[in-house]
C-alpha cells in the first residue's frame, strides 16, 4: 500500500486514525498500531509478516537479556546473537542472489565450470529499514544509551509502525521512546494540524514534482542509448530532483502521519542540494541513514581517530557499505565508493575547497552529486558508462518527449530545493491565503492519484 | 464560525479528501453512459470474462476504437455510431431471443464474437441467424468452461444443436479439462456464489464499486496531457502504428509484431477442443471451432513495410486446424477468407477491421459469416440422418 493510493487515503488512514483515538490505554494503542503495521505490510506480501515478527521477537528478547544481565560476556552474547540473526536475514533475502550472480560471473570470466543456483529469493519490502531499527535498538541497549523496554507491544509498535515501516526514516528507539511512553497523553489537535501540513506538503512534493518529472525522464532513460548530451543532462538533473522530492516527500508524509498519532519522527532531509561540500551533503541527505552509518559503523571503525590513512579507510569502508545497503547491485557499491572518494578528496583539499565562494561550492557539489546519481540510477555499470558518455562527450540529438513540462518542473524543483526553506524550517502555521493555495496543491495531487498516476516510492526497493 | 478558522490547512486538506470521495460516490448514481466512450466501458461488469450488465441498451454516435484511445491519438479516431442491447442474462441478444425457443446455435468466444464496435444487427450471431433462418444466441464473453456452456444450453433449451467456439489466435484455450472433468469449486464458494447471484442489492453494490466515475474523469483529464507532446503517453508501447500499402495508417496492438505462437499452447488447444467435442456430443450438441486470426496476421502482408515473417500466426492456426480436423473436430480457420477479403477491400479503399481498433468491422463480420455458415449447414446435414 502506498501513501499516495486511494486505499490508503480512504480506508487505511481513516480507520487507523479513528480507532486509535477511540482507544485510551497505552497497551491498546501499541496493539492497534502494531496490528495496523502488519496489515499495512501485508498488502505487499503477507508471508513476510512472519519474517518481521521473527526479527522483532529476536531483538526484543535480546533487549530483555541486556536488561537482565550485567556481566559483559552475556551482554556480548545477546548483542552478537541478535545482530547476527538480523544481518543473516538481511544478507539472505537481500544479497544471496547478488552474491551467487557475482560468483557465477567471476567463474565464467575465469573459465571455471561453476554455476551456483538457489531458490528465487524475493526481497521483502522494507527489510533494510526494519532490520536497521532492530539492530540500532540492540546496539543502543548494549551501549546503555537506552533502557530496553519490557513491554513487547511497545517494542513491536516501534518496529512495525506503518508510517516508517517500509522506507524509513530509520528511527532509533531513543528518538521516539518518549513519545511511545506518552502515547496515551498525546495531543490530538496539535498533531492533527502539524501532521496534515507535513503530509500535504509531502504528497505534493511526491505527486506533483517527483512523479511529473519521472513521467518525462523515465521513458527517456529507458532508451538511454538514444539520448543526446542535452537530453542526458536534463534527465540526470531531473533524476536528482525526482529522487530528492520522492524520498523527502515520503519522509514528510511519514513525519506528518507520525504527528497524527502523537509520534515525532525525526528529520530525514535538510536541503541537501544546498550543501557546500561532501561532508555537508551527508549531514543533510537521508540523515537517519547517514547518522546510523556514522554511529554504528564509522565511529566503531575508528572514525577520524588514528592516522590520516586510517581515517580515509574508515570513510571509504563506511560509504561502500552504505552503498551496498541501498541495493544488491554493483552500481550501488560504486556509488558508495564514489561518495567515499569525494569525502576523502574533500578532507585532503579542505582548506582550498572551503576558501572558494559559497555559491561556487554549492554548484560544484550539486554537479558532483548528479554524477553520483548516474551510478545510482543505472541498472548496470554499462548503462552508467553510456550515460556518462552521453553527458560528457558531445552527442547531438533530440530532447526527451515532454521537455516543455520538464523544464518548468526543474525550475520549480530547483527553486524549492536550492533556495527555499525545507519543510522542517517552516512554522506550519499558514495564513488563510497560503492554506487555500496548499489545499489546492493537495487537491491537484489527489486528482492525479484519482487519475491513476501512482508511482511507487523510489526507496521502497531498498 | 469565522471564515479564517475554516481556512486552515488541517481543515481544508481533509475536506478536499472527503469531498472528492463524496463526489465519486454521488457520480456512481448517474448512468455510466456519461463516462463512457463506447459500449464496452458502459456495459462491462468487470473482470476479463463474464456477461455484460443485463437488460441494458447503450447508444452513442461518437464511439471510437480502443487503440486510438490507448495510443492517445485523437487524429486517428474513427467515430462511428454504436448501439448495444443486452438481454436478461447480460449477453448481447434481442431481449426475447432467449425465451423464444428458436435457439439452435450458441456462439461463444472473444470480444470479436461479442461484436465490439458494431451495431446489434451486425454481430456475427445476427449475421448467422439471417443466413440460417434459425436462432443464434450470442454468448460471447461467457466463462467458456463446460459447466457454463452446459448451463447455457439447458437454459436456452438447446437439446440438439451446435456450439460455435471462436478461439482468437493469441488466446490460450480454456483449461484445464485435459481428459478429465473440470475441478469443481468448493462447497463454500459455490454456496456464496449462489447466494450472491440472487441478491440484487449485492450485485448492484459490487457493480458500482468496480467503476469509479471520478477516476475515469481524472484519468481522461490526465490523458489530455499524456499526448506525447506535453507528457509521454505511458501506454504508447501498447499501440503499434503501421502504414498500409495504400499509405494510410492502421493501428495494431504493441506486442503484435513480436508475438510468437507457442507449440505448447497449440497442443493445449487441440487437446481441449477434442475433449470438449466428445463431452458435448454426449449431450447431443455439436462443436464447431472457429479460429480467428489477429488483425496483424490479416493485415501483415498488406503493410508497406511488411514484417519479415508475415505468416507466423497463420501457420500456427493452420496447424491447429489440421490437427483438429484429423481428430474429426469440425473447424473453420478464418485466416484465408479474411486475408483475401482484406486485400480485395484495400484495393477499393475499404477495410474489414476498424483502423483504430483490434476488432473486425461490419464488413469483416460478413466475411466471417460467409465462411462459417456453409460449415454450419454441413453440420446440420450430417446430423439429419
Amino acid at each position: 500500500m502506498l501513501f499516495n493510493s486511494l486505499s490508503f487515503l480512504y480506508l487505511f488512514l481513516p480507520i487507523t486514525y479513528l480507532v486509535f483515538w477511540r482507544l485510551r490505554s497505552k497497551t491498546d494503542r501499541y496493539l492497534w498500531l502494531t496490528l495496523t503495521g502488519y496489515v499495512f505490510y501485508s498488502f505487499w506480501d503477507y508471508r513476510f509478516c512472519a519474517l518481521m515478527a521473527a526479527s522483532t521477537a529476536v531483538s526484543y528478547l535480546a533487549g530483555l537479556g541486556l536488561l537482565r544481565w550485567d556481566d559483559r560476556q552475556r551482554r556480548r552474547l545477546c548483542v552478537i546473537a541478535a545482530v547476527t540473526i538480523d544481518l543473516a536475514l538481511l544478507g539472505f533475502f537481500k544479497y544471496a542472489n547478488f552474491a551467487m550472480g557475482t560468483v557465477n560471473s567471476l567463474a565464467e570470466s575465469l573459465g571455471w565450470e561453476l554455476f551456483l543456483s538457489g531458490p528465487n529469493i524475493i526481497l521483502p519490502v522494507g527489510i533494510s529499514f526494519y532490520t536497521f531499527h532492530t539492530i540500532t535498538y540492540i546496539v543502543d541497549a548494549y551501549r546503555r544509551t537506552i533502557t530496553p523496554t519490557r513491554n513487547f507491544f511497545e517494542y513491536s509498535c516501534y518496529v512495525s509502525l506503518f508510517s516508517q515501516l517500509v522506507a524509513g526514516p530509520i528511527v532509533r528507539f531513543r528518538q521516539i521512546e518518549r513519545d511511545l511512553e506518552n502515547i496515551d497523553h498525546a495531543d490530538r489537535r496539535q498533531g492533527w494540524a502539524i501532521g496534515w501540513s507535513f503530509f500535504a506538503l509531502g504528497l505534493a512534493k511526491k505527486v506533483l514534482l517527483a512523479d511529473t518529472i519521472a513521467a518525462v525522464i523515465d521513458p527517456a532513460l529507458a532508451d538511454y542509448g538514444a539520448l543526446s548530451t542535452a537530453g542526458a543532462w536534463l534527465c540526470m538533473i531531473g533524476y536528482a530532483y525526482q529522487i530528492y522530492f520522492d524520498f523527502s516527500g515520503y519522509s514528510d508524509m511519514a513525519v506528518g502521519l507520525g504527528h497524527m498519532f502523537g509520534l515525532r519522527i525525526p528529520q530525514n532531509f535538510d536541503s541537501p542540494y544546498q550543501a557546500t561540500d561532501p561532508s555537508d551533503f551527508w549531514r543533510r541527505w537521508h540523515i537517519s541513514l547517514s547518522t546510523c552509518l556514522r554511529d554504528y559503523l564509522y565511529i566503531p571503525l575508528g572514525g577520524s581517530r588514528g592516522g590520516v590513512w586510517q581515517h580515509y579507510r574508515n570513510l571509504m569502508l563506511t560509504m561502500l557499505i552504505g552503498g551496498l545497503w541501498h541495493g544488491a547491485n554493483w552500481t550501488f557499491v560504486v556509488w558508495g565508493g564514489y561518495h567515499g572518494l569525494l569525502l576523502v578528496a574533500y578532507h585532503m583539499t579542505r582548506r582550498s575547497w572551503d576558501a572558494l565562494p559559497g555559491a561556487l561550492r554549492r554548484a560544484a557539489m550539486f554537479v558532483l552529486v548528479i554524477a553520483g546519481w548516474v551510478l545510482f540510477r543505472s541498472a548496470d555499470l554499462g548503462m552508467a558508462a553510456d550515460l556518462f558518455a552521453a553527458m560528457f562527450v558531445w552527442t547531438p540529438g533530440s530532447l526527451p518527449t515532454g521537455v516543455a513540462v520538464l523544464l518548468p518542473m526543474l525550475l520549480i524543483a530547483g527553486a524549492v530545493s536550492h533556495v527555499r526553506p525545507n519543510t522542517w524550517q517552516l512554522r506550519h502555521q499558514w495564513r488563510p491565503v497560503l492554506a487555500v493555495g496548499l489545499a489546492a496543491l493537495f487537491a491537484l495531487s489527489l486528482a492525479l492519484i484519482w487519475g491513476g498516476q501512482r508511482m511507487p516510492f523510489l526507496y521502497f526497493q531498498f | 464560525v469565522r471564515l479564517a478558522t475554516l481556512l486552515r490547512l488541517e481543515i481544508l486538506a481533509p475536506a478536499v479528501l472527503v469531498l472528492a470521495g463524496l463526489a465519486d460516490l454521488g457520480l456512481r448514481f448517474l448512468p455510466r453512459d456519461y463516462f463512457s466512450f463506447r459500449s464496452w466501458e458502459a456495459l462491462r461488469v468487470g473482470g476479463e470474462a463474464g456477461p455484460f450488465r443485463p437488460n441494458r441498451r447503450y447508444a452513442t454516435s461518437r464511439a471510437y476504437g480502443d487503440l486510438a484511445n490507448l495510443g492517445n491519438l485523437p487524429a486517428l479516431r474513427e467515430y462511428h455510431a454504436q448501439a448495444v442491447t443486452t438481454d436478461a442474462w447480460g449477453f448481447r441478444n434481442p431481449p426475447a431471443l432467449a425465451e423464444s425457443g428458436r435457439v439452435r446455435v450458441i456462439l461463444t468466444g472473444s470480444s470479436l464474437t461479442a461484436g465490439t464496435e458494431v451495431a446489434d444487427s451486425q454481430t456475427l450471431a445476427a449475421r448467422l441467424s439471417d443466413r440460417l433462418g434459425t436462432g443464434v444466441y450470442n454468448a460471447a464473453l461467457a466463462e467458456p468452461d463446460l459447466s457454463t456452456l452446459r448451463g447455457l444450453a439447458r437454459r436456452l433449451g438447446v437439446a440438439r444443436g451446435v456450439l460455435i467456439f471462436e478461439l482468437l489466435e493469441d488466446r490460450d484455450a480454456p483449461g484445464p479439462a485435459l481428459g478429465g472433468d473440470e475441478p469443481r469449486a468448493g462447497r463454500c464458494p459455490r454456496a456464496i456464489a449462489r447466494m450472491t447471484a440472487t441478491c440484487r442489492a449485492y450485485n448492484w453494490a459490487v457493480d458500482q464499486a468496480r467503476v469509479s466515475p471520478l477516476r475515469i474523469l481524472s484519468r481522461r483529464s490526465l490523458r489530455r496531457v499524456q499526448n506525447d507532446r506535453w507528457l509521454p503517453n505511458p501506454d504508447r508501447d501498447d499501440v503499434l502504428r503501421a502504414r498500409l500499402e495504400n499509405g494510410r495508417e492502421m493501428l495494431f496492438q504493441g506486442a503484435d509484431a513480436e508475438w510468437q505462437p507457442s507449440l505448447a499452447a497449440e497442443d493445449r488447444a487441440v487437446r481441449y477442443f477434442s475433449w470438449l467435442e466428445r463431452r458435448l456430443a454426449r449431450e447431443g450438441i455439436d462443436l464447431l471451432v472457429i479460429l480467428a486470426p489477429r488483425k496483424y496476421t490479416v493485415y501483415g502482408p498488406l503493410l508497406s513495410a511488411a514484417p519479415s515473417d508475415v505468416d507466423v500466426g497463420a501457420r500456427s492456426l493452420e496447424r491447429i486446424a489440421r490437427r483438429l480436423a484429423d481428430r474429426r473436430v469440425p473447424v473453420v480457420n478464418l485466416t484465408p477468407a479474411l486475408r483475401s477479403a482484406a486485400r480485395a477491400a484495400l484495393a477499393q479503399g475499404r477495410y474489414i477491421y476498424f483502423r483504430d481498433d483490434t476488432h473486425w468491422n461490419a464488413d469483416g463480420i460478413v466475411v466471417v459469416a460467409d465462411a462459417v455458415a456453409p460449415r454450419l449447414a454441413e453440420l446440420g446435414r450430417e446430423r439429419r440422418p
